[in-house]
C-alpha cells in the first residue's frame, strides 16, 4: 500500500490540491492586502471610499522627507532592541532558574506564564492603576518609603514613558520565552554535564561549553521572533500611551495609525506599511541566511 | 399541466403580495453603547415599528471609536446603514463619499412646526442645504462640590464666575487641605482635552479657527494664547499624571472627593446618582467661568441623524421616523435615556412637561437650566462659520486642540510657541 508522500511524489498535482486551501487563505489575508498596500502607496486616498488620483512615488517622497516619520523610526529601533535583549536575557535567566530543583518549581512553572495569557486590554488597565500618580500602589510604595517627595508620572512624563512602556512589554513576553528556552535547556543530556561536573568544570564554564552552545539554535530563533514581533507591537503601547505623551511613544506602527486614521492620510500610512514590511522582509532573510549559514558550518 | 401553472401562478401572487406588504426597513447605526442608552433607543424603535406597521428602524450599535474606519468600509462595500447618528465633523467625513442626502425639505417642514434651538441645526447647514436632523445637544458646565467648598470655607452658593475668581477658588481650596487638588483637568491627545480647550477659547472670543475663507486658518491669534495660558494655569491645579486623563478620570477624582470642580458635561448627573451615595444637592452647577472681557459660552454640538439612501421609499419612511420622534413626549422618552445630559433641541421639548417630568432632572432643575442657558451662545470649531473645510475632520480626528496643549504641558513650550506649533499642525491637516 503505497504512503500519502509517494502519492504526492507520483502526482504534483495532488500536493498542490491539498495544500491549496493554505495557500488561498494566505493569499486573502496576506498577499491581497499586501498589493492593495503597495497600489494605494501610489494613490493620493485620504480616507477609504474618498476619490483617488494616481501620484506616482510622491508619497514615498514625502515619507523619506518626514522628520516624524525617521524619529517614529528611531522610537521603534529603540523599542525593539531594548526589548529583544531584555526578553531573550531575562527569559534565559528565567529558565536557568526554572531548570533547578527547588521547591515550588512546578507552581512557579504553571503560573509564570500567566502574563503572556492576560488579554492586553486587561493588562494595560491593571499597569495604568498600577503606575497610577495618585491611586498607584507603587509611587504609594516609594512614597512612603521616603524614596520619593513627589510622584513619579511612569506613564505621562516623557523621561519616564518608554522605559516603562518596555518594562510592561518585556514583563508580559519573557515568561513566554522562558517557557521555550526551558523546554531546550531539558534537552541536554544529564550524562554530558555530569561528567563535565566529574571533569571538575565550573558553572561558568559548564554553562558557556555545554549548555550555550546546546540551546543557542532556540535562543537565535526566539530573538528573531521577539524582534518581529516587538517591533509589530501596537496594542500594548495604544492601550498604554496611545504614542504619547506628545510623540514619545510614537513607535512606526503607532505612526502608521496615527497617519491613517487620525490624520486621514490613507496612502501615505499603505506606503509606510510598504517600507516597514520591505525593511522586516529583508531583516528575517538577512538573519535566518547568518543563522543557516553558522549551522552548516557549525 | 393545468396544476403545475396553477401552483406557480399562486406562488408568483403570494410572492408579489409579501413583496408588497413588506414593510420598507431602515437601518440605523448609533454609538450610544453604554447598556442603558442602547435599550432606550431599541425601546423607542420597537414602539414606532408597532405604530407604523409598514416600515420597519432596525437599530444597530456601533462604538465612536471604531466607526470613522467602519462606516466608510461599511458603506463602500454596500452594507451601510440606510440612516445614522452624527456629529458635525463625522458628518463632514462622510459626506467625502457622496452618500449623505441634503434634508432641506425635512427640516422646513419641520421648522413649520417645531421652533428650533438655532445653535443645535446650524452646524450642519453648509454648502447651501442642511445635512442632518438634530436630535439632542450637549455642551460643557463648571460642576462643583458643595460639600468641599462648604468644608473650605467658601459658600457653597457661589460658584466661581470669572477666571479670576476661578483660580482664586482653586488656591483657596487648595491651601485649605479639603483637597489636595482643587480641579481635575483632562490633558491627553484626546477629544477630552479639545473640547475643554475649546470651550476656553469660545468664552475668550477665540472661536474661529478658519478664516472667512475655510481654507485660512486663524487659531494662531493672542486670544487663543490666552486661552491656553489660562488652561496651563488650571492644569497645575490638577492632579499630577492629569496628562493622560480623559473622560473617566476627571469623573472618578470628582465623584471620589479627590478634586473639588471640574468642567464638563450632564452626564455628571447620571454618574453622580450612579456612583456615589452623596445626596444630589452636594452637586453643584455653574456656567463656565469667563475672562473679564469675555463672553458667556462653551462647546456646544447637537447629534443628528443623517440620511444615507437616496431611495424615495425610505427617505419617506426616514421622514415619518423623524416626525414621531420630534414629538416632545417621544423625544423627552429619548433624552431621558441620561437625563441632564442629552439636551432638548426645540423650544416645543424644552417647554414640554414630558422633559421636565424626570425625577433626576426635576431635582437638578437648576443644573439642567444652565446647561440650555450656555447651550444658546456654544459653539463648535470649525463650524462657526457658513462655509466649512471639507477636511476638518482631521482636525478634530487628531485632537489637535489637544496636541497643542501638550506641547506647554509635556515639552514645556510656552503658550504662544505651543499655538503657533498647533496652527502649522492645523495647515498641515487641512491640506489636499
Amino acid at each position: 500500500m503505497r504512503t500519502l508522500r509517494q502519492k504526492i511524489a507520483e502526482d504534483p498535482f495532488l500536493g498542490l490540491l491539498l495544500v491549496a486551501p493554505l495557500l488561498f487563505w494566505v493569499i486573502v489575508t496576506l498577499v491581497y492586502p499586501l498589493l492593495y498596500a503597495s497600489q494605494l502607496g501610489f494613490y493620493n486616498v485620504r480616507y477609504v471610499g474618498a476619490p483617488a488620483r494616481f501620484i506616482g512615488l510622491s508619497n514615498y517622497s514625502r515619507i523619506l522627507g518626514d522628520p516624524n516619520f525617521w524619529k517614529a523610526c528611531l522610537r521603534s529601533l529603540i523599542w525593539t532592541v531594548c526589548n529583544v535583549a531584555f526578553q531573550v536575557l531575562g527569559s534565559l535567566l528565567v529558565a536557568l532558574v526554572l531548570n533547578q530543583r527547588f521547591r515550588g518549581r512546578t507552581l512557579i512553572r504553571n503560573w509564570i506564564i500567566l502574563p503572556w495569557v492576560l488579554p492586553t486590554v486587561v493588562l494595560a488597565i491593571m499597569w495604568t492603576w498600577i503606575l497610577d500618580p495618585t491611586h498607584g500602589v507603587v509611587n504609594y510604595l516609594l512614597k512612603s518609603g521616603g524614596l520619593i517627595a513627589s510622584p513619579l508620572k511612569f506613564l505621562s512624563s516623557p523621561q519616564w514613558v518608554m522605559p516603562t512602556v518596555i518594562f510592561i512589554n518585556v514583563w508580559r513576553w519573557t515568561p513566554y520565552f522562558a517557557i521555550i528556552v526551558l523546554a531546550a535547556l531539558q534537552t541536554i543530556p544529564k550524562e554530558l554535564m555530569e561528567a563535565a561536573l566529574v571533569d571538575g568544570a565550573s558553572v561558568m564554564r559548564r554553562f558557556w561549553h555545554i549548555t550555550l552552545p546546546t540551546i543557542r539554535p532556540v535562543l537565535s530563533v526566539i530573538t528573531l521572533i521577539s524582534f518581529l514581533w516587538s517591533i509589530n507591537i501596537f496594542d500594548t503601547i495604544w492601550l498604554l500611551t496611545r504614542g504619547g505623551p506628545l510623540d514619545f511613544t510614537t513607535t512606526l506602527p503607532i505612526y502608521i495609525y496615527k497617519r491613517a486614521f487620525q490624520d486621514f492620510r490613507f496612502s501615505e500610512a499603505a506606503a509606510m506599511s510598504v517600507i516597514m514590511f520591505l525593511f522586516l522582509l529583508g531583516f528575517a532573510v538577512a538573519y535566518l541566511r547568518t543563522l543557516f549559514r553558522e549551522g552548516a558550518e557549525g | 399541466m393545468r396544476r403545475i401553472v396553477f401552483v406557480g401562478g399562486t406562488l408568483l401572487l403570494l410572492m408579489g403580495l409579501l413583496a408588497w406588504s413588506a414593510p420598507v426597513e431602515l437601518v440605523f447605526w448609533h454609538m450610544e453603547a453604554r447598556p442603558h442608552r442602547v435599550e432606550r433607543i431599541k425601546e423607542l424603535c420597537d414602539q414606532f415599528n408597532a405604530e407604523h406597521p409598514g416600515i420597519k428602524v432596525i437599530p444597530q450599535v456601533q462604538s465612536w471609536g471604531e466607526i470613522y474606519v467602519k462606516a466608510p468600509a461599511a458603506i463602500q462595500a454596500g452594507r451601510g446603514p440606510d440612516f445614522m447618528l452624527c456629529i458635525p465633523d463625522f458628518l463632514t467625513y462622510i459626506k467625502a463619499l457622496g452618500v449623505v442626502q441634503p434634508l432641506d425639505d425635512l427640516i422646513a417642514n419641520l421648522q413649520g412646526e417645531y421652533t428650533f434651538i438655532q445653535s443645535s441645526l446650524d452646524p450642519y447647514f453648509f454648502d447651501g442645504h442642511y445635512w442632518a436632523v438634530p436630535i439632542y445637544g450637549m455642551d460643557f458646565v463648571l460642576w462643583y462640590r458643595k460639600d468641599l467648598f462648604e468644608k473650605a470655607g467658601l459658600d457653597p452658593n457661589k460658584p466661581p464666575r470669572t477666571w479670576n475668581e476661578l483660580l482664586d477658588v482653586c488656591e483657596k481650596l487648595k491651601t485649605s487641605g479639603v483637597v489636595e487638588y482643587p480641579i481635575a483637568v483632562p490633558g491627553a491627545i484626546h477629544m477630552a482635552t479639545d473640547q475643554l480647550i475649546y470651550t476656553l477659547m469660545v468664552v475668550n472670543k477665540a472661536e474661529h479657527i478658519f478664516g472667512e475663507d475655510p481654507n485660512e486658518i486663524i487659531f494662531d491669534n493672542p486670544r487663543t494664547v490666552e486661552a491656553y495660558a489660562f488652561y496651563k494655569k488650571l492644569f497645575d491645579y490638577s492632579p499630577p499624571g492629569s496628562e493622560n486623563w480623559k473622560w473617566d478620570q476627571p469623573r472618578t477624582a470628582f465623584f471620589t472627593g479627590q478634586v473639588a470642580m471640574v468642567m464638563e458635561k450632564g452626564h455628571y448627573i447620571k454618574g453622580w446618582v450612579d456612583n456615589t451615595d452623596l445626596p444630589l444637592e452636594y452637586l453643584g452647577a455653574a456656567p463656565v467661568p469667563i475672562p473679564e472681557d469675555g463672553q458667556p459660552g462653551t462647546i456646544y454640538y447637537s447629534n443628528g441623524l443623517m440620511l444615507l439612501t437616496d431611495d424615495p421609499q425610505k427617505r419617506e419612511a426616514f421622514a415619518t421616523f423623524i416626525r414621531w420622534l420630534y414629538q416632545p413626549e417621544i423625544m423627552s422618552r429619548l433624552l431621558h435615556m441620561d437625563p441632564g445630559f442629552f439636551l432638548p433641541v426645540t423650544q416645543e421639548v424644552l417647554y414640554s412637561d414630558a422633559f421636565w417630568s424626570d425625577p433626576i432632572i426635576k431635582e437638578k432643575t437648576a443644573a439642567v437650566v444652565i446647561a440650555i442657558e450656555s447651550s444658546k451662545y456654544g459653539k463648535l470649531f470649525g463650524f462657526t462659520r457658513d462655509t466649512v473645510n471639507p477636511n476638518v475632520g482631521a482636525i478634530s480626528a487628531g485632537n489637535i486642540l489637544a496636541w497643542t496643549a501638550q506641547q506647554i504641558t509635556v515639552a514645556g513650550l510656552s503658550p504662544a510657541e505651543a499655538v503657533a506649533k498647533g496652527a502649522e499642525k492645523m495647515w498641515e491637516a487641512i491640506r489636499q
